[in-house]
């Protein structure tokens, strides 16, 4: 939802502060703001929720997780991106 | 000092994931304490009534909070605090039907500005809507292409707010009525004043004050 309210925080710059956030880099105010746009949007409360589960669940895999041919994949997929 | 906070399911601290101690027949939960540390950052955080719009979750809790206490914008920030009864008058059912309220004041709302933009005939359809569906298919249609600066087309917010009020999403339908409020002023008052309409519709629908006082904390509830 775009916001009409100066102060408030849009979806877009919510998304983008998401990693500021996890990381406790927000101002308080910036954080305060955070955190009410999330009280208002079920949309971002869904997405702050998979981001939490997703830094969960990331941070428990070890390189060994990663089956050698999703790996490789993965790789290719990087490696492609970064050329084009 | 008695305030009120709003939890996930199962009195779960939303941005923490802290589950907080329940009360029980011995008495009110244990008291959680905030890490040392900014208080308005890090402090336990709860809301005066005229903050309760701006924080809906899934439980409403009547909490008791010690020193030392903030009070900023929007929340207070406390060294302490603890829960002493869950407000069970807000439940899914009191969601919806505060959705709603918020989505019939946006359509007062935008009904007044037609009218006082010569728009007559649109404030009455829009007046005439019984139901959600209606309003959000009126509101719809008046809005049409038009600006949301416009007249007509501050109409989409009500029909937004209609939409999400029918879905029971009770958070946007609010934000939408406070945007509305924002647009018709043209600042951030008129958002305020819209937030604390819904303070006090929440207020009053969940006979917060009544509960307080019948807690024996009426005198300190704020």
């Amino acid at each position: 939802m775009s916001a009409a309210i100066a102060s408030e925080l849009t979806c877009k710059e919510l998304v983008e502060l998401v990693t500021d956030y996890f990381e406790d880099r927000l101002a308080t105010d910036e954080n305060r703001r955070f955190e009410l746009h999330v009280c208002s949007c079920t949309g971002c409360r869904v997405n702050l929720a998979q981001m939490r589960a997703l830094v969960r669940a990331a941070g428990r895999l070890v390189e060994n997780d990663v089956p050698v041919a999703v790996r490789d994949g993965l790789l290719r997929t990087f490696r492609a991106w970064k050329r084009t | 000092m008695f305030a009120y906070k709003f939890l996930a399911a199962g009195a779960i601290a939303p941005f923490t994931g802290r589950a907080w101690p329940q009360p029980g027949p011995r008495g009110p939960g244990a008291w959680i304490v905030a890490p040392q540390g900014d208080l308005a950052r890090y402090g336990v955080h709860a809301c005066r009534l005229d903050d309760l719009s701006y924080w809906h979750d899934e439980e409403l809790w009547l909490v008791e909070l010690g020193e030392p206490i903030l009070s900023a914008r929007f929340q207070l920030a406390a060294g302490r605090g603890r829960l002493l009864q869950r407000i069970i008058a807000w439940n899914a059912a009191s969601a919806r039907e505060y959705a709603a309220a918020c989505a019939w004041r946006a359509r007062d709302l935008v009904a007044e500005a037609l009218d006082r933009a010569g728009l007559a005939a649109e404030a009455s359809a829009l007046r005439a809507c019984l139901d959600l569906v209606s309003l959000q298919a009126s509101a719809t249609a008046i809005a049409g292409d038009a600006a949301r600066d416009e007249p007509r087309g501050l109409v989409a917010y009500a029909a937004g707010a209609a939409m999400r009020a029918r879905q029971g999403r009770f958070p946007e339908a609010s934000l939408q009525s406070a945007h509305l409020g924002a647009a018709l002023t043209a600042g951030e008052a008129g958002a305020e004043h819209e937030r604390a309409w819904q303070a006090r519709w929440l207020a009053h629908r969940l006979q917060l004050r009544e509960i307080a006082a019948r807690s024996g904390v009426g005198a300190s509830a704020v």
